[in-house]
């Protein structure tokens, strides 16, 4: 099924500058191929040989290899987009993918940002603001104020005994695990909102606080929406993203297991008619918290995420084309009954790092050999000879599977992982192997928590 | 015309947009450059004659500071390099002239904004370097030593 569009407007674009690197890169360009697009690909030094290149129809350099001098550059790939001639940017994950001050800059210039606009992403990159807008739309939050914490200890400490210890202050601008920390007392609490304000004010520019109750064995779980220009929108599922090191995601899987549809299919329709309210277009994913049958919201990325081939897997929905056709100004012509989810589907990322101690492993890749096989998928843009540069994120693949069952899917995924070889360098495929050989893991259902107390007992065993 | 800052950063003027604005402001008012200089860098923005072409001058150094000697000018950004001036008939470097550092000689157009490219390493700059109006990305050759290609 796909999830076709009227052509309401005329295309707002032919041509699209993707301001990225890696997989993504490769699997943005693939889509505005399929679509007829010009792909024009964006690189740094360290990336001038990226094997995408070949089929891309433009390659420029727009930068040294720090990623602030290159991807992060806001300049440079404006600079890149206009001597290009591109009619549209599309940022990927990471780098400028949720910077609004670039969305804005690029629509100043003409051109489309593929994405939402500056003012949501604006709105949900505030962590108070992005609650502010979850409550107000009806969408349930973690407990505690929707507003910034005072400089008044005392009043903290009052808010903190009435949401009940354990509690986390957090920093309004803060993300991805940083700028957080937990209070189990009253004992505690002084000194966690002082340092917490002094790190959030150092890295993110803004000292607000807020403060929420302290889950304590949550598993994360988002859901995928799916909007237009024309008010229209739809989710497409929810994924469990538990398995985590560090506030990192290392396996994904769709549907999450173990949770009633139709708890699954209220919180779907809630992000849906949040998506309406605010005015949102393009994809996004809400993040919640869910844990004794509850779903708590945490955050909303405002792009394409890297777990997104799951959700494609299960829906049969391409969404890179999808949000593509969208940003041309086309409007969903799917309905939200014609969503079908079907079957499991598993992502494991397989980073060039020791498995275990976790050591970034750069290099030359000197071999490498894909698994095959129905329901399997390799999104990745290496290949033999590949070199892996330093500078940027470990991830060099994504191995993803599908299959009708759970069960299913974890078996094509340990042949999947059994079959998969990368010479040269070193990876973390040794730990997805003992993941998925993992009982717990097996029988689904595993908090946040879960990985980092298995590898520190692993740790201990050897 | 110099105006200074010890407050801002230089990518504060350096934005696409900003440096159109500055060098639209600059042919309004017949003003022919701008320095502007930050604790961090120097920029000059100026304006050249009156069919309203704009080029800014990268007052910073571009490119690795240990450059090959036999590469003379590589491209500052992305952008569509041109041999000289839109305002000026000749190109900035004739057949076989030999370049000193510094020496402007060529730009890298991007919209309507004009980088000046300048001479990294002196020598005698090869003919077959010269042709413009392709499209150039951030540190490509676009001139080299003629004697270190026999």
């Amino acid at each position: 099924m796909s999830a076709a569009v009227t052509s309401r407007t005329p295309p707002l674009f032919d041509s699209v500058l993707i301001a990225n690197r890696g997989e993504i890169a490769l699997r943005i360009q693939r889509a505005c191929r399929q679509l007829g697009l010009r792909s024009i690909m964006v690189c740094s030094e360290a990336d001038r040989e990226a094997p995408y290149r070949e089929t891309a129809d433009e390659f420029i350099c727009i930068g040294p290899s720090p990623a602030a001098q290159s991807y992060l550059n806001r300049n440079a790939v404006l600079a890149a987009a206009v001597a290009t001639g591109a009619g549209a940017i599309h940022p990927g994950y990471g780098f400028l993918s949720e910077n609004a001050a670039f969305a804005e800059a690029a629509e100043a210039l003409g051109l489309i940002f593929v994405g939402p606009r500056a003012s949501e992403i604006r709105t949900m990159g505030d962590k108070i603001a992005a609650k502010q807008a979850m409550m107000a739309a009806g969408v349930p939050c973690v407990p505690g104020p929707d507003t910034a914490l005072s400089d008044d200890l005392a009043e903290v400490a009052k808010i903190a005994e009435e949401i009940g210890y354990p509690v986390i202050v957090k920093a309004a601008g803060g993300g991805g695990g940083r700028g957080m920390r937990v209070v189990s007392s009253a004992a505690e609490l002084a000194g966690a909102v002082i340092v917490t304000r002094e790190e959030a004010r150092r890295a993110f520019g803004r000292p607000e606080l807020y403060i929420e109750k302290f889950l304590q064995h949550p598993r994360h779980v988002e859901i995928q929406v799916l909007c237009d220009n024309y008010g229209d929108g739809v989710w497409l599922g929810a994924r469990d993203c538990s398995m985590q090191r560090r506030h990192q995601k290392v396996v994904e899987e769709a549907p999450a297991p173990g949770i009633p549809g139709d708890v699954i299919t209220k919180i779907g329709a809630r992000c849906v008619a949040a998506c309406k309210q605010i005015g949102y277009r393009g994809v996004g994913t809400f993040e919640f918290l869910y844990e004794d049958g509850l779903f708590y919201f945490i955050e909303m990325n405002t792009r394409l995420q890297v777990e997104h081939p799951v959700t494609e897997m299960t829906s049969s929905i391409d969404i890179v084309r999808e949000q593509l056709r969208v940003a041309q100004g086309y409007a969903l012509e799917i309905s939200q009954s014609q969503v079908h989810c079907v079957g499991h589907s598993f992502e494991c990322r397989i980073n060039a790092e020791d498995p275990f101690t976790f050591a970034a492993s750069p290099g030359l890749i000197s071999g490498i050999t894909f698994p095959g096989g129905p329901g399997v998928r390799v999104d990745t843009h290496v290949r033999p000879g590949y070199k892996v540069p330093p500078q940027y994120d470990s991830m060099i693949a994504k191995l993803i599977v599908h299959a009708p069952t759970r069960e299913q899917a974890i078996a094509r995924m340990r042949v999947a992982l059994s079959e998969m070889r990368v010479e040269g360098i070193s990876t973390n495929i040794p730990l997805h192997r003992e993941i998925f050989d993992d009982p717990a893991f097996g029988q689904g259902g595993t908090d946040i928590h879960y990985l980092e107390k298995w590898l520190a007992e692993r740790r201990k065993a050897s | 015309m110099k105006s200074g800052s010890k407050q801002s950063r230089i990518s504060t003027f350096s934005g696409l947009g900003t440096l159109d604005t500055i060098s639209n402001w600059l042919a309004a008012n017949g003003v022919e450059a701008i320095e502007i200089t930050t604790t961090d860098g120097a920029i000059r923005i100026a304006s050249a004659g009156d069919v309203g072409e704009h080029h800014v001058e990268a007052a910073e150094p571009v490119g690795p500071e240990t450059a090959k000697q036999t590469i003379i000018a590589r491209a500052p950004l992305a952008g569509v390099f041109l041999p000289g001036h839109p305002d000026r008939p000749s190109p900035e470097i004739g057949d076989a002239d030999v370049v000193e550092i510094g020496r402007i000689v060529g730009f890298v157009q991007v919209g309507r904004i004009l980088v000046a490219v300048r001479a990294e390493a002196a020598g005698q700059v090869d003919v077959a370097d010269l042709k413009g109006g392709h499209l150039v990305g951030y540190g490509d050759t676009l001139m080299s030593n003629a004697e270190a290609r026999q």
